[in-house]
């Protein structure tokens, strides 16, 4: 890293002080120029031409010298590497462009100092107040290409849509203070923009012989476009920093595409002329413009949810887990769209056999043959019986199913509602918190919810299906427990040791320490059951395994799943 | 009047740039004023003191491995800490005194800038912690299973054997608190049992007192000793230390930690938006400014 900053930084001074001193105007940037602006290059206006050029070359070549400084540095004392960051190429240089037409405003050649005509109407008007050298207003000359004035309008509404989503965003959330900056900066060209092609709009010029006001307002039009150009594609990336959430194809629109547009437009042959500049286009382009980035900075729109079975109800139960997945799809339009989808998984079949859009789902009954989620668009909780498809719609959330699958409880903000799948009857159970598991005959719950750390006791409950309270006892909440099958224990783990306890009582049973050829740094999580002596759990991250209630044993499993995945059935 | 206009949008947007409707915290691990090293002695008694959260990796080592002390004029001082080593600090309530670990323990005298080593000499080992008595006569230090109490005025030491996972939490008037959790199937619906034991200052068993293991892990000690407040999710705990059993809760929203007591009715919290004091017997909080950017707050919030 040493050996390049050694190379590039008096590279970078040597290219600056050349560039900065350089007084040299080669014929050809000369001629570039005429066939830029059409303007026929004659003894009486060729000085005001190379002294424009001299000027601006000056301006914008010590910008770009900044620029590659800051580029360079920074990359070098930030990141450690070395870096030519178009961004600060392109915001050096339009610094130097900015900070050249400003000081044109008081050097350049045909400029009358005094106040400026009013009025619109296109004319070499006469001050009858001056004396000599006439002014002439350049109201409704034309300075840009109706390319460039397109491309400007839609800039400024890019710019605008932008800065006014960053700061919206800015009362609603945070908007990290650089974000801030760079949307300030934003703002700051923009205007700078605006302000300085009003001028060249609006500043007299001195009457002259006609060649040499020709080449003036040349010289006009070609910063009108560079300021037009340039500024465009800086305001927009400036904006673009502040923090606006922006697709990628808005994102990749903006990266080359647009500064490529831009610099073809804006060296693209143009003679500044007295045609009224038309308005409707530079509106309908900006209003294109303005909708087009609202769209790219709108949130991704959820998909409907939509179950799907993959192989037409032919496939073979039970399942064995489901598990989230994700898929990116691109519209016609280019936009790319975000795709989840659950998937369901059997036994018996290598591929999944059922999806659906959204998140995991919740739950999967014992026999694999009910799936519990919740619908993305209308928050209910759904229970869908897989053969036949039919759904029933409740409004609550971590359900459970009992393990033959005939009840399904889940929690209200009152308590514990117990759904018979088969009748359809439900009772409530008010003051429950928590479903610890659910039997065929009873069902287990705490009074609160389970709390991390730190917790006043709550009260572990059992309950038959008709919502009879049978048992009360304290419990420590912060406990992982599961209802193990058949409804006697309860298995509670901690990062080493197995516990079962009896759920009515809340004695302890049994205590033995976890033999997993893992470190136990976390509380291992119950996915479901092999029987009711084994627990398939998760350890970390993908990997499962199989505990042994009687001996304390892990032993792992082949099968791998995601952290949402649920089970109905242990995989083998 | 475009230039006007357009000043007045400059200004506007300006004021929304330096005024950040949110806030956003100080970044981790930076002081949020600049701080000083406490080369000889601060210009006052210190309000408290903390350790930057700081990530290993992207945080400047040099700040991070310091110990931040904010005096109560509102200056800030630091002291160096052992690079990659997490010894505890200690502030006496008083905010005179600090103890920490150079190579051995010592207790520097913050107002006059001498160190002075306590002896005989403490060993170190993994989850040390040191605790000032409220009238500073006495520190406490546990390191490993061994707590050792010094006489600050004498120089007396003694020692008192401990158990490994055993947590120190605090001083009353009387004696240093500390809990013993371990496994018990005596309790329904409980894996451990907890027993809170008040020491003398000359090592012996003031009281032993079993309290509900799950409010145990961070308790703050009344000076009279008759209450814990310990921090749930929901709020604050209230556990009467003359039964055991917890009396009261208190909404809180937030809350992390409760950090100490300032006074008979008055907690000091931590919460995800700062610290609170909360009052005891009314249940009202207010604010308390303390280092929104710390990990640890130690002692000496009055």
């Amino acid at each position: 890293m040493g050996l390049e900053l050694l190379l590039v930084i008096p590279g970078a001074a040597f290219l600056y002080i050349w560039l900065a001193t350089d007084n040299r105007v080669s014929p050809q940037r000369l001629g570039a120029f005429a066939t830029r602006q059409r303007l026929p290059i004659v003894p009486a206006n060729g000085n005001l031409v190379i002294a424009y050029l001299r000027r601006t070359r000056m301006w914008r070549a010590s910008g770009l010298a900044a620029g590659l400084t800051v580029s360079i540095l920074g990359a070098a004392l930030l990141r450690g590497t070395f870096g030519l960051h178009s961004f600060w190429l392109t915001t050096g240089w339009f610094a130097g462009v900015l900070l050249g037409e400003l000081r044109a405003t008081r050097t350049s050649g045909l400029t009358e100092t005094s106040r400026p005509a009013r009025g619109r109407g296109f004319a070499l008007t006469r001050s009858p107040r001056l004396t000599r050298p006439r002014p002439i207003a350049l109201a409704g000359i034309r300075l840009l290409s109706p390319a460039v004035s397109i491309f400007r309008s839609m800039s400024l509404a890019f710019a605008a849509v932008l800065i006014g989503r960053t700061v919206w965003d800015s009362f609603h959330g945070r908007v990290a203070p650089a974000e801030r900056l760079w949307t300030f900066a934003a703002l700051v060209v923009a205007l700078a923009v605006t302000h300085l092609h009003s001028r060249l709009v609006r500043r007299p010029i001195a009457e002259e012989t006609a060649e040499r006001v020709a080449a003036e307002i040349a010289i006009r039009s070609r910063s009108a476009q560079v300021l037009a150009t340039g500024g465009g594609v800086v305001m927009v990336w400036l904006a673009l920093r502040g923090g606006s959430p922006v697709h990628l194809v808005g994102a990749l629109l903006f990266g080359v595409p647009y500064p490529l547009i831009a610099l073809y437009i804006g060296t693209r042959p143009f003679l500044a002329d007295r045609a009224a500049e038309p308005w409707l286009p530079r509106v309908l382009a900006a209003s294109a413009a303005a909708a087009l980035m609202i769209l790219f900075t709108l949130p991704e729109t959820p998909a409907s949810t939509q179950a799907v079975p993959i192989q037409d109800g032919s496939f073979t139960f039970p399942v064995v887990h489901a598990k989230t997945v994700t898929d990116v799809t691109t519209a016609d339009s280019g936009r790319r769209t975000r795709h989840l989808w659950w998937v369901l998984s059997s036994a018996t079949s290598k591929e999944p056999i059922y999806r659906a859009e959204g998140t995991a789902p919740l739950a999967v009954s014992g026999d694999g043959r009910r799936v519990a989620f919740t619908d993305r668009t209308t928050r209910k909780l759904v229970s869908l019986e897989l053969g036949s498809g039919k759904t029933r719609e409740y409004d609550g959330s971590s359900p459970v199913f009992s393990a033959d699958s005939r009840h399904l409880a889940f929690l209200t903000p009152r308590g514990l509602h117990l759904v018979d799948l088969g009748s359809g009857h439900s009772v409530e159970s008010p003051g429950l918190a928590r479903i610890i598991g659910l039997d065929q005959d009873l069902v287990v719950a705490t009074t609160h919810p389970r709390e991390a750390a730190g917790a006043a006791d709550t009260e572990l409950v059992t309950l038959d299906h008709r919502g009879r309270v049978l048992t009360r006892v304290p419990f420590d909440p912060t406990l992982h427990a599961w209802l193990v099958p058949g409804g006697k224990r309860l298995l509670v783990l901690t990062p080493g040791v197995l516990v079962t306890m009896d759920p009515a009582t809340g004695a302890v049973l049994d205590r033995k320490p976890i033999k997993s050829p893992n470190d136990l740094f976390e509380v291992p999580q119950v996915l479901g059951w092999k029987d009711p002596d084994h627990a398939l759990i998760r350890i970390s991250d993908d990997e499962l395994h199989l505990l042994n209630m009687k001996s304390g044993k892990v032993r792992k499993l082949d099968t791998v799943a995601p952290a949402d995945a649920v089970f109905a059935k242990v995989p083998e | 009047m475009r230039t006007a206009l357009s000043l007045l949008l400059l200004l506007a947007a300006a004021y929304w740039v330096i005024t950040p409707a949110d806030t956003a915290p100080p970044e981790l691990g930076v002081p949020t004023a600049p701080a000083t090293k406490l080369t000889t002695q601060a210009t006052g008694p210190i309000e408290y003191g903390y350790r930057p959260a700081c990530q290993g990796d992207i945080d400047d080592p040099k700040t991070c491995d310091r110990w931040h002390l904010v005096g109560r004029d509102g200056r800030r001082w630091w002291l160096p800490r052992k690079t990659g080593e997490s010894g505890p600090l200690a502030l006496s309530p008083d905010g005179t005194l600090a103890a920490y670990h150079t190579d051995d323990l010592v207790i520097r005298r913050l107002l006059d800038g001498k160190t002075t080593p306590v002896t005989p000499r403490i060993s170190r080992s993994d989850g040390d912690t040191l605790l000032f008595s409220p009238d500073v006569r006495f520190l406490g230090a546990r390191s490993g299973k061994r707590l050792t109490i010094t006489d600050l005025t004498s120089g007396a030491q003694h020692r008192v054997k401990v158990g490994g996972d055993d947590v120190l939490h605090g001083w009353t008037a009387k004696g240093v608190v500390l809990t013993t959790t371990r496994p018990s199937d005596k309790i329904p619906g409980h894996l451990w049992a907890t027993d809170l034991t008040e020491i003398g200052p000359d090592g012996t068993t003031l009281r032993r007192v079993p309290i509900p293991s799950n409010l145990a892990d961070h308790l703050a000690i009344s000076p009279d000793g008759r209450t814990a407040a310990s921090a749930m999710s929901s709020g604050l705990a209230l556990v009467d230390l003359t039964t055991g059993k917890a009396t009261r809760s208190l909404a809180v929203p937030g809350l992390r930690s409760a950090v100490r007591w300032l006074g008979a009715d008055r907690v000091l919290v931590r919460t995800t938006d700062g610290h609170l004091v909360v009052d005891v017997a009314t249940g009202t909080t207010h604010p308390r400014n303390a280092a929104p950017d710390s990990l640890l707050v130690a002692e000496a919030l009055s």
